[in-house]
């Protein structure tokens, strides 16, 4: 499993310094981009990839918050992402099929709330699935779903799914093993990172 | 029939894809689909589908959600895809070939930072990819002193070693777990790649050699940037003060240029 550092949580000002005072706790950099409209704030602008990825080497995994899912992919992935989750509440099942087709590594998220049977329009074409288990926008948040519960549930409805599992949401250290056991591919973490 | 899988997709994995070719009829290559890469963010093919091509070789594109019923067994150098814990629950027969012995310098830079700690002995280990980073149990090592040890040497000293041990390596013997204490690697910024005159002279020498495949190093002379590719111990070289003595340069790449030697691009100013 990797651990991918959320990068909201750190001192965006002095990112490339957090990047190399925490490197020991992450493997890959997660970008959350949210619109002040899907969620309730506005976070990072999407340039922020071209930054990572212009003096890092790191691989980046966006997850989009927001509306306009078809500009945004479009420029995260000009920017250099590697992979781009979109959401299934704002993401129609066709938009979906055109990004699948249009870009490599695109994902699909959902939010804690949403019924996970949403997912089954969604899952066939997707490079990857993150459950959100926290409600979107802010990091260092609790949970507002079960981890394990949400997981569980996830993997009983799809059995069969195989492309990458993400995990992100006030993720903390202690549920990391669990969260291997689980065969989780990549989980989020941003405060249990750069809170320390 | 079954074949002999090969997953890679950066310059570093076609020596190894070589030496599979040298020594197997049936190999299928899978590699990661073209991406926007470089300056303007241009789609280009990776290294290894452009190798496949010019020797007719078919490649195929990795996702996860493939199963490979045809694989014997798969080897993984230098390969830009996460495998997923599913796929590998399928595919439990995938070696990585990592460039260090392992448990030391667990993670993606084992070379650079070999060089970095002014090390001259290197080594690979070929492993069972599991779930957990680079923990696998092992299938083979070797160690290998490299006094050359820019990056660039170091890479082809370790392919070359690789194809000569290769009739001696058995994929389906047995494996151990690995031994010892875990140290790690690092992704690198561009800042690691940075030579100020708060360096030390070694420290600088390192820097120059470790990142010559992945950097370059540089230096910021009259506000411009100088990539810095090969330095020289001939004082009549152009010159950089460190902490502690004169760097000296033989092969740079000023801002805006092409790569020169150094004494031609100081003849240029004057």
């Amino acid at each position: 499993m990797k651990i991918s550092a959320s990068i909201q949580a750190s001192n965006i000002y002095n990112l490339l310094d957090e990047l190399e005072n925490y490197k020991d706790s992450f493997d890959q950099l997660h970008v959350d981009i949210t619109d002040g409209n899907f969620t309730d704030n506005i976070s990072l602008p999407v340039a922020i990839i071209e930054y990572i990825k212009t003096n890092t080497e790191y691989v980046v995994d966006t997850h989009l918050m927001l509306n306009n899912n078809e500009l945004f992919t479009s420029k995260a992935f000009e920017f250099g992402s590697d992979i781009v989750t979109v959401h299934c509440e704002t993401t129609s099942p066709e938009l979906f099929s055109s990004l699948v087709n249009k870009h490599n590594n695109v994902g699909i998220g959902i939010l804690p709330s949403t019924d996970i049977n949403v997912l089954s329009d969604y899952i066939d074409n997707a490079h990857s699935v993150l459950l959100l288990t926290v409600n979107p926008g802010f990091s260092n948040q609790s949970k507002a779903v079960n981890l394990l519960d949400r997981i569980t549930e996830f993997k009983n409805t799809y059995p069969n799914y195989s492309n990458l599992l993400i995990v992100d949401g006030g993720v903390k250290n202690e549920e990391l093993q669990t969260l291997r056991d689980l065969k989780v591919d990549i989980a989020v973490q941003g405060g249990a990172i750069f809170a320390k | 029939m079954t074949y002999k899988y090969f997953f890679g997709s950066d310059n570093r994995s076609i020596p190894y894809l070589n030496t599979l070719i040298e020594n197997y009829d049936s190999i299928k290559v899978v590699t990661t689909e073209p991406r926007n890469t470089g300056r303007g963010r241009k789609i280009l093919n990776n290294p290894v589908e452009d190798y496949c091509r010019s020797n007719n070789l078919e490649c195929t594109y990795f996702s996860n959600s493939k199963y490979y019923d045809d694989m014997d067994f798969g080897i993984c150098v230098s390969f830009g895809s996460i495998f997923s814990n599913d796929f590998l629950i399928k595919h439990p027969s995938i070696f990585n070939i990592h460039l260090s012995i392992l448990p030391n310098l667990v993670g993606p830079s084992p070379v650079e930072t070999t060089i970095l700690n002014g090390d001259t002995l290197f080594g690979y280990t070929i492993f069972k990819i599991i779930n957990e980073v680079d923990k696998g149990p092992v299938l083979f090592t070797n160690q290998i002193d490299i006094v050359n040890n820019y990056s660039s040497n170091v890479y082809e000293e370790l392919s070359k070693d690789f194809k000569i041990n290769f009739e001696s390596i058995d994929f389906n013997s047995s494996l151990k777990e690995q031994v010892g204490d875990v140290t790690r690697s690092y992704k690198f910024t561009k800042n690691d790649y940075l030579i100020t005159k708060e360096d030390t002279l070694i420290n600088a020498k390192n820097k120059i050699k470790a990142f010559d495949v992945l950097g370059p190093a540089f230096i910021k002379y009259d506000s411009k940037i100088i990539k810095i590719h090969k330095y020289t111990e001939d004082n009549s070289n152009f010159t950089y003060e460190l902490k502690d003595g004169l760097l000296y340069l033989d092969e740079i790449t000023p801002e805006g240029k092409k790569r020169m030697k150094a004494n031609d691009y100081m003849r240029g100013l004057q």
